[in-house]
Order: structure tokens, then sequence, then C-alpha cells
């Protein structure tokens, strides 16, 4: 199976033309559910190249963090480390001030929790997250972009899932 | 073909992450270990040699200025504030002098933070006296808490509990002639799990295992 994933992607990116977008990303991340009651709001950052194998549909690799702080002036953090692929899609590539777009993503997640001297063993988990985006030129060749992303981490026994406002910049270059 | 290199190295690296490590992090993260905020939740214990003991949440009051939950623990009552960060605790210390009961230390401190994680450490203490019949009392009191790992209950029947190991050393000293400093030492293993709270309890006086848990309202 994953083979097969491995030369799909590799095909669909091979017959594509040598455009990508390197795009840079911050945002907020809230979390959904029972796990997230003694955290606070995270910070989340990443970096993603997408190959435009059209001008409207995108599929890269990025690379995101996000941090939780504790929610009662405690010392607990759990931060996220999220290798990932990206897929994409945008309705009006051209468009100056509305190009509204789709994204995918799925990859794997580090969490790591710690708290008052004290970390738990770190898990690898599968995750995906889906997500609407509104994409928009902002001059001199830069695109910027906002949005939001349900998230979910399918670790075991219950997923961390979150719900994400991302705030983006990109810009297109040629290999 | 050069170009699906990168693309094809990051996919492989992403998949060989699926081998690596997984534990229920969000789930322990999501369950609550000390389940006090619950009125009428009731824990059975088997008391080792002989017994046992019912815990209560009986109802909410009012104790140090604060809204807590009073917990009835035998013929005791106890009191507790559940934070979404915190534990707390009221602790009430006394000593009896001359037929007299003393208050030495009255306050809410923090009884664990949540969440847990293996190897977290808490440490309180509290350094005070009082005067009675002209004598002066002093105190001091620290305890320890340090979480020892993710284990299964002593009895095998709940996983993902915290062990946690708790020394608490209480020195009371009448400032009088003919009293010397009084050390009391307590060491206590407890296994807290999730969504149930505390399951076992042992320390050199007693050891204690839930035989059952009703959760209140």
């Amino acid at each position: 199976m994953k083979k097969v994933i491995l030369l799909l992607f590799a095909a669909a990116v091979a017959v594509s033309s040598a455009d990508i977008d390197v795009t840079g990303s911050v945002g907020l991340s809230y979390p959904t559910g029972k796990w997230g009651n003694s955290l606070n709001t995270g910070l989340d950052a990443g970096l993603s190249a997408r190959w435009l194998v059209t001008r409207s549909f995108r599929a890269g690799a990025g690379l995101s963090f996000s941090v939780f702080g504790s929610g009662d002036q405690g010392a607990a953090s759990l931060t996220f480390v999220k290798p990932r692929l990206d897929l994409a899609y945008y309705l009006r590539p051209h468009g100056s001030t509305f190009n509204p777009g789709v994204t995918g993503s799925f990859g794997f997640c580090r969490s790591s929790l710690s708290n008052s001297g004290g970390t738990d063993p770190a898990t690898w988990d599968p995750f995906w997250s889906l997500g609407l985006r509104w994409n928009f030129s902002v001059g001199g060749g830069f695109r910027g972009e906002v949005g939001f992303d349900y998230s979910s981490i399918m670790a075991e026994q219950q997923t961390g899932d979150t719900f994400d406002l991302k705030f983006a910049f990109s810009r297109e270059v040629s290999l | 073909m050069k170009k699906a290199v990168l693309p094809a190295v990051g996919l492989a690296v992403i998949m060989a992450f699926a081998g690596c490590d997984r534990n229920p992090l969000f789930f322990r993260m999501g369950s609550d270990y000390y389940p006090i905020d619950n009125i009428g939740s009731q824990w059975e214990y088997s008391i080792e040699g002989g017994g046992t003991l019912i815990v209560t949440v009986v109802d909410q009051t009012e104790k140090g200025e604060r809204a807590c939950y009073r917990v009835l623990s035998g013929a005791d009552y106890s009191y507790w504030i559940s934070n979404e960060g915190s534990l707390e605790f009221y602790e009430d210390h006394r000593v009896m002098f001359n037929g007299y009961e003393v208050p030495l230390y009255q306050a809410w401190v923090i009884w664990l933070d949540w969440p847990l994680t293996t190897g977290y450490i808490r440490t309180d203490s509290a350094s005070t006296f009082a005067v009675s019949q002209g004598v002066t009392i002093s105190h001091d009191w620290t305890r320890k808490s340090v979480v020892q790992g993710i284990e299964s209950s002593p009895d095998g029947s709940y996983d993902q509990c915290y062990h946690i190991k708790q020394h608490e050393t209480t020195i009371n000293w009448i400032r009088a002639t003919g009293f010397q400093p009084e050390t009391s030492v307590v060491h206590r293993d407890i296994w807290l799990a999730p969504d149930v709270g505390m399951v076992a309890m042992s320390s050199a006086d007693t050891s204690m295992t839930l035989v059952e848990y009703q959760e209140g309202n």
C-alpha cells in the first residue's frame, strides 16, 4: 500500500509543471473536546511547498508546529510536530481579490505533553485536516490567505481534534 | 523525474513515522483523574486486613471563603475544589494540647496540577505557629508528590493509571520545657485511574483497593 501511494504521488508530480508555491502560515488552534480542558488556545506555525499540478490543483508537503500552554496559569505545555502531505483546490486561481479554495492534509503528528518537571511519552499518530481558504493577491508576487481547518489526530482510544484559524503568505516560484 | 524526488522522500519519511510509538495521550488528557465534582459519587474501598472505607461526595459548601465540594471519608470530612487546571485540598492541621484542639494551619493548597505527566513533581510546605495557653506551638509541614509513571492499578483492574508517590512530613514542637519536636513521616503510593479517581492507596499503616465506584449526578 505504501508503495502504491508513493508511486501515485510521484507520478502526479512528475507530469506537472515545475511551478511551486511556497507558503508560510501562522494561526490559532482551539482544542475541541475534553482533552483540551486544561489548555489554552494554541499557537501554530508552518511551512509548505506545493506543486502546481494545474493552476487550480496543488499538491505538496509541509511541516507545522503547534504549542498549547496551560489554561490555569500552570506549567503545562503540549506540542505538536506535524509532517504532512497537502492537497488544495482553488476555484479562481487568477483572482486577485477572491480565490476561494479547499485544502486537505494528512500526515503524522508527534504529540508531547510536559508539566511541572514531568513529560509523558510522546506519541506519533496519523492525522487529517480539512479546511476552507480565501486566497488573494497582496502585490509584489505574493499572495495572502486566510481560512480555517478542522483537524483530527487519530490517537489511541480518543482523537485530538482542533479548530484552527490560519493566516498565510505564499509566493509562486519556478524551478 | 527530479521533481518527484523531493515529495517522494518526504512521503517516505512520513510513512516511516507510522512505525513510531503510539500511546493514548489524548485519552489521558481528556480523562478526569479525580472526579470529585459530582455530588453523590461514591467509592468503596476494601482495606487490607479487613474492613471497608466509603468515600462520598456529600454536597457543595463554603470553606475558607471559597465554594468547594464536601467529601465524607469514613467519619471525616474533607474539602476539595476541582478546577480545570488543578485540584485543591483544604489543609486543616490541628494538634491536641492540654485537652484543647489547637488550629495550626488552615489553607487551600493545590493537591495536583492537571494534566499529570510522568515525572511531575509538586512540593508544598508551610511553616507556622500558634499560641495556646501561653505556650507557642510551632508547625512545619511539607508534602511532595511525584508521578512515578503510567501503570495498571495494582490489582490489574484499571489501565492508564498515574502512580503517584507522596511523602508528607509534619513536625510539631511545643516550645516548653520537657517537650521535644514530634515528627511524623508518611509515605503513600496512590494510583489514579481515568474517570474513576483513586483506585488504590498504600502506606506503612494501611493498604486499600477500590471495589466499587458509583458516579454521582
